[in-house]
């Protein structure tokens, strides 16, 4: 009976532990100088910018990039090769402590596609959620009419 | 010091004067036949030359080679679903377009033409609403097949068909670079990403010079 005590008492102390870092951010993650260019008509999808900096002293695994206001949200990549230009799916972003990772325009960058409303106009804000094995940073990024 | 008696003095300043004017003319002669184009990326002496081909316009109505004759154009291929990569360009070009009509002969006789690579889902009405997004004087065009297929052709770019994360859901690849097309349908630069306004006004107005100059 006693063990069964301590079995349960180890349970709920993990599951208050998941509990909280669910609700926590990402430790150490700031993001900055995020943008996101004001899409024109009928865009299905638009491509967020920010610089992302790890100010922590662990290392940080960005595993997920989302917003409420889209369906799908990914990191994604532009590449070259030759002239032809792609776009493929990054699953996971690493930043060691003090490493710093621009996204920006024709490189790495945010994807949120398939708007559930209106596609924000410039001077909006659009929230994103960056998650990191399973604690998650929110941010509102505004929209700009043009690159800053 | 000897003295030049002053009927001479104007004499000698004469001379002076016309081999002076002589040899200038004589070295641009030859500055003007062996120099090489200054501008950089110019596609010089041997310029790809578009020929016939026929898209779709924004306005439904046909495009052709004879759109771009006596004009300065500048293409770009792209597609409206198209998130980061199009709407920069285009975001660039409307900048360099605002400083090449600040100054040059662009303001009359340029014009600017986003070429859809996606004809299956970017109809005329969605090409005019996405270009005039960025400015209302941006020509946008595409074509089913051959239409778009020989344009692509003789300016080189490739595109292609992606699957994307969702059922009929696809992305296009397609080559990113801007194409100057003069007067006389010449393709005289490419210019390739990173697409910069200031640089591609630079390029542009130094291109248009030089056709002037050759002319
Ligand atoms: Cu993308």
């Amino acid at each position: 009976m006693k063990r069964l005590g301590a079995r349960l008492y180890r349970l709920a102390a993990l599951y208050t532990f998941v509990a909280a870092s669910a609700a926590s951010a990402c430790e150490g993650l700031t993001v900055t100088e995020a943008w996101i260019r004001e899409p024109p008509p009928g865009a299905s999808a638009v491509a967020v910018y920010m610089t992302l900096t790890n100010s922590g002293t662990a290392p940080l695994v960005l595993d997920s990039l989302t917003s409420p206001a889209f369906a799908h949200g990914m990191l994604h990549e532009t590449i070259q090769d030759g002239t032809r230009v792609s776009m493929r799916h990054v699953a996971h972003l690493s930043l060691a402590p003090g490493q710093r990772v621009l996204l920006a325009p024709g490189a790495l960058h945010g994807m949120l596609m398939g708007p559930q409303a209106a596609l924000p106009r410039a001077g909006e804000g659009v929230d994103l959620v960056l998650g990191c094995g399973g604690a998650s940073t929110k941010v509102t990024i505004t929209v700009a009419s043009d690159a800053p | 010091m000897t003295t030049i008696p002053p009927r001479h003095r104007a004499n000698v300043l004469l001379a002076i004067t016309a081999f002076a004017a002589l040899a200038a003319g004589l070295l641009f002669a030859i500055w003007k036949t062996g120099r090489q184009p200054e501008v950089p990326g110019l596609l010089w002496p041997d310029p790809p030359q578009i020929t016939g081909f026929t898209l779709t316009g924004d306005d439904g109505r046909p495009l052709t080679e004879s759109d771009l004759r006596n004009r300065w154009t500048l293409v770009f291929f792209g597609f409206t679903h198209c998130p980061d990569v199009c709407p920069g360009t285009l975001a660039v070009l409307k900048q360099a377009k605002q400083r090449l009509d600040a100054d040059s002969a662009f303001a009359s006789t340029g014009q600017v033409l986003f070429v859809s690579v996606d004809p299956a889902r970017d109809t005329p009405e969605i090409l005019a609403r996405y270009v005039k997004h960025f400015d209302p004087a941006f020509r946008a065009a595409t074509g089913e097949g051959d239409g778009l297929s020989g344009l692509a052709r003789q300016l080189g770019v490739i595109y292609a068909k992606v699957p994307g994360s969702g059922a009929g859901d696809y992305s296009m690849d397609h080559t990113a670079s801007i194409f100057v097309v003069d007067p006389t349908l010449r393709v005289l630069s490419v210019i390739g990403l990173p697409h910069d306004a200031a640089d591609i006004a630079t390029r542009v107005r130094a291109i248009m010079a030089f056709v002037e100059d050759e002319a």
